[in-house]
């Protein structure tokens, strides 16, 4: 009996310290994963290594207090860079809370800079490098906002950016950083609640325990389906043990559900109790990500390509979105009919207004990237020949650069291997097939050469509306570990190099804009489309004195009804006006004039 | 509220069972009312009323009918119009209007109406006490919560079993916890989630995915792949809810009745309906079946009471005319089987397998008219399924319907539709490795299912469809 009292508190003490582990956010502040990694962070590190020639360094122009800039001997022309350069090593000092740092340099010589932000270089004896953690935000390269929110960065699992210069150029480097403070839970516990905390969890272990010996010791019954009964009931109560209090997950993009009560602060009762409480809860139990990174290891290692309801991931990490592959159009002539209709009034609409009228189509990437698609459908993609039976019917040009795009993509990524949109040499191209169309009527507009851009390279996506820089909407549709999706791409990018120039007002609400270019043609353009001219945009406005981009699909509104800018455009004065869509996009069109559809 | 949901698992059913095993044996039955309330009203608290308004209905219904019983059958017959009315006019009213608009060419508005969850099960079961009274097979409940709580009690108020209330009725009044119970229904519990979380999702994604598309554009093979993936599916999927609820039953001390027993190894249609929703085929006996005469009677008689008999079930199942063809065919076959003897025991092997063959084929052909969302698309599957469809327009490539955690899934349903495993949790105390291994494996598959009820709770937000 001595023997199973012993055995009995020894299990006790063992599951107070579970539970002490679970509460510790009641009496210290801090989290487990604090506890866990007892490492104190001190100071930031920064790598800068600027490739392209064995002369290329980085001239010190100012740098924040606290900040020292390197460049030792280790880390010019190193072997195990890809190209010869030379590099910088920074280090910062951190404190508890979030300091501003700007490091200012000018390039020496031509050449790509990679910016790696990273933790302190920390090593066991052995020799193995020890993780500490480091919070970054807010960082800018060249006053660009490359990421704003918090993360936390070892030295092992930094951040890398990647920019082009050349002799002459500035770089300045921006960031806010502080320290990731481990040892919280002993420094910041509060002594009277710990005891607190401590000696209700051992009254309740032990009480527990005791309650569960019962069923052995007087009832006889299997130890085996006690422990069963025990694990079962503690996992039962690990999700309600900790409610997330984030606002958004960024990696849903979203906000997550607040909570509802069941009755408001004027007494009326909420009937939808029930769904609010199920998508707070939902958003917010504990180990959710655990939960869901599991389910996505189980289905990714067993299955041969991994998907969700939203996307898919193919070869060498191309994922795809669903609802924007191929689409099968329907040929037959009643069908292509009622396309015919609406182009017809749009054409005439057009003629009325002194407009001359383009649509641009977009490929999608099932249709230009099948080869790692592993959705890739056995027959025809018919839209060439549903596009070329229209256009023998309408008088509006519609321009399909599907051959122009698989040969691009020889060259460059055409579309982003995580997002289903273009790229921005992806759109170039398009660009230059629709300006070689809109040339035919209009001879002094041509396509702006590649020569009268600055070019740079980023393994980020950008793609929308807002123009920053992410990891895009199909990777964050598949919810799925970065580790086992090849990010390494990089993607061309333009910017205009009389950018400045360009004057743009948004109306970011509506995802509207107006650009005003002095250098343009003296014509108006409106391009009217989906996503796909946010990239395409890049390029287009410098054609003209001024252009205007209105969103087909906004979040209150997802339709090509031109009723909708038809004020603005005639109000304009509009020359050209321009549909851009992508294929999965088509019967948008039969949208433009919903009116016809009841005649 | 789905069993198969985090705010179940997680919340409703810690916080219930934990209370109930703590509390008082007297407080019992009014905590589980009150959670079967909470369970019912937590979507749409709206429809409370029509249980509250059946529950009264029946309750008086049968204290009245106890009371004149001169006039009992006036009594049951009005009160099960009752009970019948709101099912019909919840389940049935817009598909009446439907067919007879096109029958007599007129035009009736539909109504706007989202049909009550369960009402298909608790108004059986109400059903099943007025007749059982009726019958004098129980007496009047005159505890108006006892009989709430048979009406209400959650574990079987979704998907059933339903529960007849003779079977009950003494369990309401008296019923012990014990540890073995608790420890087995747990054990159920987690059963019945695996084969909804990880057999019937992963294969009904694949049965969803066959079936949303135009029958041309697959081909008798993956026709054939669509079928089996949703005959699987639906026993995977029905006998886990039932699993689920028995084993929620189990930890509140109750013992409700087998739904399932290994239907897919049947060798007829006949035996097929005693091993599957026994609680619904055995509701249907009892109460339609032998009163209309059963099988005492003119073999013609006989056969007339089968079709009404598989007609009600077919209507049962939903308001569609795939459902109605579904019991039909079922009946049909039964009907023959009873004509011809086919269904009985052979001893020639030969003849029992052509027995197993015969039952899959029209079992599976018979989910396929069930899953279709209309007749016509029934009628073109099953020619495509052998081999009469002249025209294919092949759209897809079957790893798109079908990749590794799929055929897992199909041998895995395949396996363990058949007896195997069934021992798995009578294991004795003396065989502690076995038992440990059971409850380890027990304990992983309520994991790997908790893992994808949480997976379903990841919704990142695109707006930008295009």
């Amino acid at each position: 009996m001595q023997i199973k009292r012993k055995k009995r508190l020894i299990i006790s003490l063992l599951l107070t310290l579970v539970i002490m582990l679970l509460i510790s956010p009641l009496y210290s502040g801090a989290n487990m994963d604090n506890f866990f990694r007892a490492f104190n962070s001190k100071e930031v590190r920064l790598n800068i290594f600027f490739g392209g020639d064995k002369d290329n360094q980085l001239q010190v122009v100012d740098l924040s207090k606290r900040v020292k800039s390197e460049q030792p001997d280790w880390y010019n022309n190193p072997s195990w860079m890809k190209t010869p350069g030379r590099g910088t090593m920074v280090q910062a000092k951190i404190y508890r809370q979030f300091r501003k740092y700007e490091l200012q340099y000018k390039a020496i010589g031509n050449g790509t800079v990679s910016i790696h932000l990273l933790g302190p270089h920390n090593k066991w004896d052995n020799g193995k490098i020890y993780p500490v953690w480091v919070y970054y935000k807010n960082f800018k390269v060249n006053g660009k906002e490359i990421f704003f929110d918090t993360k936390k960065l070892s030295y092992e699992k930094g951040y890398k950016y990647d920019i082009s210069l050349k002799h002459g150029d500035s770089l300045k480097i921006e960031f806010e950083a502080k320290r990731y403070i481990p040892l919280n839970l002993i420094s910041g516990i509060e002594p009277l609640l710990f005891i607190s905390c401590f000696a209700i969890s051992f009254l309740l272990s032990r009480l527990l325990v005791y309650w569960l010996s019962q069923f052995k010791i007087k009832e006889h019954h299997s130890r085996i389906d006690i422990v069963f009964l025990s694990v079962f009931f503690a996992l039962l109560l690990i999700p309600m043990s900790h409610i997330n209090q984030d606002e958004k997950s960024v990696q849903e993009n979203r906000m997550l559900a607040k909570y509802v009560p069941l009755i408001d602060n004027q007494g009326h009762i909420n009937l939808k109790y029930g769904k609010n409480f199920e998508a707070w809860f939902n958003d917010r139990f504990n180990a959710r990500d655990l939960l869901t990174s599991l389910h996505t290891y189980i289905l990714f290692n067993i299955n041969t390509y991994y998907e969700t309801s939203k996307a898919y991931i193919g070869k060498e990490g191309f994922v795809y979105t669903v609802g924007m592959n191929m689409i099968e159009l329907d040929n037959r002539p009643e069908y292509i009919q009622k396309y015919i209709i609406q182009l017809n009034w749009l054409y005439t609409f057009c003629s009325k207004n002194n407009i001359k009228p383009y649509i641009l189509i977009a490929p999608v990437k099932d249709n230009v990237y099948s080869e790692f698609s592993p959705r890739k459908k056995h027959f025809y993609n018919n839209t060439t020949l549903f596009l070329q039976k229209l256009s023998k019917q309408v008088d509006i040009p519609i321009i399909y650069p599907l051959s122009e795009s698989m040969a691009a993509k020889q060259k460059d990524y055409v579309f982003f291997k995580t997002d289903h949109h273009w790229t921005e040499w992806g759109a170039y191209i398009a660009y230059q097939a629709l300006m070689k169309e809109i040339q035919k009527t209009f001879p002094a507009i041509q396509a702006i050469p590649e020569s009268d851009f600055n070019v740079f390279y980023s393994n980020k996506v950008r793609a929308e509306h807002g123009r920053g820089f992410g990891l895009g909407t199909a990777k964050r549709n598949l919810n799925f570990p970065d580790k086992y999706i090849n990010l390494d791409a990089n993607y061309k990018y333009y910017e205009h190099k009389e950018e400045k120039l360009l004057t743009v007002l948004k109306d970011d609400r509506l995802e509207t804009k107006e650009y005003t270019y002095p250098h343009g043609a003296n014509l108006t353009a409106v391009v009217v489309g989906t996503s796909f001219i946010e990239n395409f945009m890049q390029f287009f406005p410098y054609n003209f004195k001024k252009s205007f981009k209105y969103r087909a699909n906004t979040y209150k509104e997802s339709n090509l009804n031109i009723s909708r800018w038809e004020k603005n455009i005639k109000e304009n004065n509009t020359d050209i006006l321009i549909i851009v869509l992508q294929e999965s996009a088509i019967p948008m069109l039969l949208s433009l004039n919903k009116g016809l559809d009841d005649k | 509220m789905l069993f198969s949901s985090m705010t179940f698992i997680y919340v409703f059913m810690p916080i219930v069972c934990i209370s109930y095993l703590l509390i008082k044996q007297e407080l019992k039955n009014y905590l589980l009312l009150i959670a079967s309330i909470i369970f019912y009203a937590w979507g749409e608290p709206r429809y409370l009323a029509i249980m509250i308004i059946t529950i009264l209905v029946n309750y008086y219904g049968a204290i009245l009918l106890s009371k004149y019983r001169s006039k009992a059958k006036l009594i049951l017959t009005s009160t099960i119009v009752i009970d019948l009315a709101f099912l019909v006019y919840f389940k049935y009213f817009n598909f009446i209007i439907d067919n007879a608009n096109a029958l007599f060419a007129m035009d009736v508005k539909f109504i706007d109406v989202i049909m009550p969850i369960g009402i298909s099960f608790y108004t059986f079961q109400a059903m099943s006490y007025l007749i059982d009274v009726y019958r004098k097979d129980c007496p009047v409940q005159k505890d108006i919560y006892k009989l709430s709580l048979y009406i209400t009690l959650f574990p079987q108020l979704v998907a059933g079993p339903i529960v007849k209330y003779h079977d009950v009725a003494e369990q309401i009044d008296k019923r012990s916890v014990t540890f073995d119970k608790v420890a087995l229904g747990v054990k159920r519990f987690i059963i019945g989630l695996s084969k909804k979380m990880l057999i019937a999702n992963t294969l009904g994604a694949v049965a969803d995915k066959i079936f949303a598309q135009p029958v041309e554009q697959f081909d008798a093979w993956t026709a054939w792949l669509g079928a089996i993936c949703y005959s699987l599916q639906l026993f995977y999927d029905f006998s886990g809810y039932s699993d689920m609820a028995i084993g929620l039953g189990l930890i509140f001390g109750f013992r409700f009745m087998e739904n399932f027993n290994y239907p897919y190894i049947s060798k007829s249609i006949t035996e097929f309906w005693r091993r599957w929703h026994i609680s619904l085929s055995t509701w249907f006996k009892e109460y339609l079946y032998i009163p209309l005469g059963g099988n005492r009677v003119a073999r013609s008689r006989m056969y007339f009471n089968l079709f009404v008999v598989f007609l009600a079930t077919g209507i049962w199942h939903g308001a569609e005319w795939t459902f109605v063809v579904w019991g039909l065919w079922h009946g049909f076959f039964i009907i023959l089987e009873k004509a011809t003897g086919w269904h009985k025991e052979k001893k020639d092997w030969k003849l029992n397998l052509a027995q197993h063959v015969y039952t899959i084929f029209a079992f599976v052909i018979g989910w396929v008219i069930f899953r279709a969302p209309n007749l016509s698309y029934a009628g073109d599957y099953l020619q495509n399924m052998f081999g009469l469809i002249s025209e294919h327009k092949i759209a897809y490539e079957y790893a798109y319907y079908i990749d590794n955690i799929e055929i897992m899934a199909i041998v895995a349903g395949i396996i363990c539709s058949m007896p195997i495993f069934k021992k798995i949790l009578d294991i004795k105390y003396e065989h502690k490795v076995w038992r440990s291994l059971v409850n380890i494996w027990l304990i992983i598959l309520f994991i790997l299912s908790s893992a994808t009820v949480a997976a379903s709770t990841y919704n990142p937000f695109i707006y930008f469809r295009f």
